[in-house]
């Protein structure tokens, strides 16, 4: 597991130097910057002859590196591993694979990187390295022996580009995603010489399919830990500055990324994922930052073969699962906390404007008192104006979006008529790439929520979670277009395929009670969840937004008025829509036939919302 | 192990939580063990009994109302309360000697705000759940109800904290007339292994 020091280079403990003690260059094992492995794919092979080991090329280098990019693969090339650090390299690149590497038969390369949930963005064709002045370039960048930042930077866009692999029906994940992984599973692997044990002396005289065997043999010798943790909260937030545990909960997800930097494979604002040698210090750290903040936590853990490694512990065999608490007493005497209702009072809280006491425990105190985080928020809340506010959440559902992906794999090798394997092989490089994607997606919605409503109006909780202050319920339209839109514009392809991500968008005055907006927040039946405070709610497929949004709908006046008589009667309400002898009724036909379609609720909830 | 299961309705109830911010009472979407026994204990006068239960179904709206202060006779900031109405439930009651003489319809008043009307309940006995083979009715799944644990045993709940999510709440226990502590228990969204009627959800 990696610690505290300069993240990307390759961590040696004592015992790995003491067992490459008899290696004579083990000084230099440090220096390997795993992400830079895979670099000489950036060279057109087809026009240069080069390999991206190297292959035929006039130049050799001394740095580590170098030693890396040559050695890391056992097949195909006359460099093979034969080194405890290469050797390892090795199998963090197979690893880091898009898919496991012998599944999947070749049937052509192609130089495009397919992106299973939306096919359509990298359509653009690309410029791999071809001249000799790049190429001599490229080697003496490595020759400088550059950080994984600079590396990053300087061709961060092409291995965005460039498929990790070309083969068709493997094209599935980008290099970029591929080497940061690469890197991350390397320092993992070079991060605990007890478990990854690998001696120079087990190299001596082995030819490439040897070392090929003994990596099959080690992957299913050594053995890795994954942890899947979700973050709960007991408290419930009533006052603006409650709000605050949105910001706590991000922290403590932040803090573990920020000391784990190389376990922490997937992540949203409430849960991450990660893969360490042992799982004793990363539960150590949870379990303290749960004692501190008052959190709760849901944890899975499951041990596993390194050959074995999947995204989904809950499947492994033998996983753990449990919860983590702060510790609970068996009795509490009263008062016992307002918020959370789980820890003893033991401070009051004056409300300075109208005098009220809560009696609340010292962690909800302390969630309070850091101030206000979330400034429009509060002073919304203080504010002697009647408006609205709509809440707008994303959720990521982690098992829809293995399942979604399988499917979507499943799809696009039938259509380049690839034999399906019998197990289809759904990766981290994979998830990794989507949370690349789905990052980009959330800033894009924020950024078009902020155009429309302006950023004087908006309040940003959590990177999936915004708050906006409207004028009118219609207003939810433009929410409902920008989602649509983000949504198209990311993930197309899910649309079509019980996408994992699912919005839920709450409207309600802005001194509606918080608690209840964010349990209604939590009741998330379909893909796009609305929810009006007393006016009723709407329930969408994505693939549908764009059509109900075009409903076409009577004036305002109209509207008016069927949403008065579906308060006082929904029956009536129906009655009236189909009344032939009502003088409205062909007025009426726009949303009759929007009934048939999407639902007497669904629509005369939008009815409500637009005559606002 | 026997239970009498009895049907819930009623036209308006709030089981409420704690009030929030002075001015706000929210209501718990299931019937906890502590409201329900506390009903029926009191109703009967009878102290060995133990029920909890569900909601099938319900309505939610508000209710605001300002409670006076009849010392200094005025009225206090108002406060809004979140009501329950329509609502149709379900009540489990362990069979035992205090129980099963129990009629087979009753009224009783349940919840907050039984000065405002709130809480008038009817129950009728639908049918006896007799469990007898153990491996029959423990099913996986999430709990519908709260319960403190010191009780679980008492409705065949199998709960073990390091193979099962739970989520921890606490409810109140009456130690005396006018006193009482909160005990740990299991809230609703808990991981357990239970006969089927407690389960909101199973599990695979």
């Amino acid at each position: 597991m990696s610690l505290f020091i300069p993240r990307f280079w390759a961590i040696c403990t004592i015992e790995t130097l003491k067992s490459c003690a008899e290696y004579n260059r083990f000084e230099l094992i440090l220096l390997i910057k795993a992400e830079l492995h895979d670099i000489g794919k950036l060279i057109d092979t087809q026009f240069t002859g080069i390999e991206h080991n190297f292959d035929n090329y006039s130049r050799e280098l001394e740095t580590d590196t170098w030693r890396g990019i040559r050695e890391h693969h056992c097949s195909d090339f006359d460099k093979y591993p034969i080194s405890p650090d290469t050797f390892k390299l090795a199998i963090a690149d197979q690893l880091a694979s898009s898919i496991s590497r012998y599944k999947v038969e070749r049937k052509g390369t192609l130089f495009l990187l397919y992106k299973l949930w939306n096919p359509d963005s990298k359509k653009k064709t690309f410029q791999l390295i071809k001249s000799k002045e790049e190429i001599d370039g490229l080697v003496s960048f490595i020759k400088k022996d550059p950080t994984v930042e600079e590396f990053f930077d300087k061709y961060g866009n092409l291995l965005k580009e460039r498929p990790e692999d070309v083969t068709l029906g493997k094209n599935i994940t980008s290099l970029y995603t591929h080497s940061k992984l690469t890197g991350q599973f390397f320092r993992i692997l070079m991060s605990d010489e007890k478990r990854f044990s690998v001696l120079p002396k087990e190299f001596n005289g082995l030819t490439r399919e040897q070392v090929g065997e003994l990596m099959k043999k080690k992957t299913q010798q050594w053995k890795m830990c994954q942890i899947r943790c979700r973050l709960n909260f007991s408290l419930t937030p009533i006052r603006a500055k409650d709000l605050n545990v949105f910001k706590v909960q991000e922290k403590i997800i932040n803090d573990i990324k920020l000391n784990f930097p190389d376990n922490v494979f997937f992540n949203t604002s409430q849960e991450i994922f990660l893969i360490a040698s042992g799982c004793e210090q990363i539960l150590q750290k949870i379990k303290e930052k749960i004692k501190e903040h008052g959190l709760w936590s849901h944890i899975t853990i499951a041990e596993i073969q390194v050959a074995g490694l999947k995204p989904s512990p809950e499947k492994i065999r033998g996983n753990k699962s449990g919860a983590i608490y702060p510790e609970l007493p068996n009795r509490i005497e009263p008062p016992i906390c307002e918020l959370c209702q789980v820890r003893k009072a033991e401070q009051s809280w004056v409300d300075e404007e109208s005098g009220i006491k809560e009696e609340i425990c010292e962690k909800c105190w302390n969630v309070r008192s850091i101030g206000s985080l979330l400034p429009h928020l509060a002073e919304w809340e203080k504010s002697k104006q009647d408006f609205k506010v709509c809440w707008i959440k994303i959720w990521l559902n982690y098992e829809k979006l293995l399942s979604s992906l399988e499917k979507l794999y499943k799809e696009y090798l039938k259509s380049e008529e690839v034999k399906i394997p019998p197990e289809i092989d759904i990766r981290f490089t994979t998830v990794s790439e989507f949370q690349w994607d789905y990052e980009e997606f959330l800033s894009d919605l924020r950024n078009y929520i902020n155009k429309t409503f302006g950023i004087e109006n908006i309040q940003e909780i959590l990177p999936d979670f915004i708050a906006v202050k409207i004028t009118s319920l219609s207003q939810i339209k433009s929410v409902l277009s920008v989602y649509h839109e983000a949504f198209n514009k990311y993930f197309l392809k899910l649309r079509e395929n019980d996408p994992p991500l699912q919005a839920s968008i709450i409207a309600s005055n802005v001194k509606f009670p918080f608690s209840e907006t964010w349990r209604l927040l939590h009741d998330v039946k379909n893909e796009v969840n609305i929810h009006l405070i007393n006016k009723g709610a709407i329930c969408l497929k994505v693939k549908d937004v764009e059509d109900f949004l075009r409903i076409s709908l009577p004036s305002k006046t109209l509207l008016h008025k069927i949403a008065r008589i579906d308060d006082m009667s929904p029956k009536l309400g129906k009655i009236i829509l189909h009344d032939r002898m009502d003088r409205d009724f062909w007025r009426y036909k726009g949303i009759r036939e929007a009934i048939e379609r999407y639902g007497h609720q669904n629509v005369l909830t939008y009815a409500k919302m637009m005559g606002d | 192990m026997s239970f009498l299961e009895y049907q819930l309705t009623s036209e308006a109830m709030c089981l409420g939580e704690r009030v929030k911010k002075g001015t706000y009472r929210p209501t718990t979407m299931t019937i906890p063990y502590s409201q329900i026994t506390g009903a029926l204990r009191t109703l009967f006068g009878r102290q060995n009994i133990h029920a909890t239960g569900c909601i099938k179904h319900a309505m939610k709206t508000y209710l605001t109302f300002s409670p006076k202060d009849n010392v200094i006779g005025s009225s206090k900031l108002p406060i809004i309360t979140e009501v329950l109405t329509n609502v149709d439930g379900r009540i489990f009651i362990v069979k035992n000697e205090d129980t099963v003489d129990l009629p087979s319809s009753f009224e009783l008043m349940i919840g907050a705000l039984k000065t405002k009307g709130l809480g008038i309940a009817q129950l009728s006995k639908t049918s006896e759940i007799e469990l007898k083979d153990k491996r029959a009715y423990l099913k996986h799944g999430i709990l519908n109800t709260r319960i403190p644990l010191e009780h679980l045993a008492k409705f065949a709940i199998e709960f073990d904290e390091k193979r099962m999510t739970p989520v921890y709440g606490y409810l109140f226990k009456p130690t005396s007339m006018t006193t009482g502590d909160y005990v740990l228990s299991l809230f609703e969204g808990s991981e357990i292994y239970g006969p089927e009627f407690m389960l909101r959800e199973m599990l695979p």
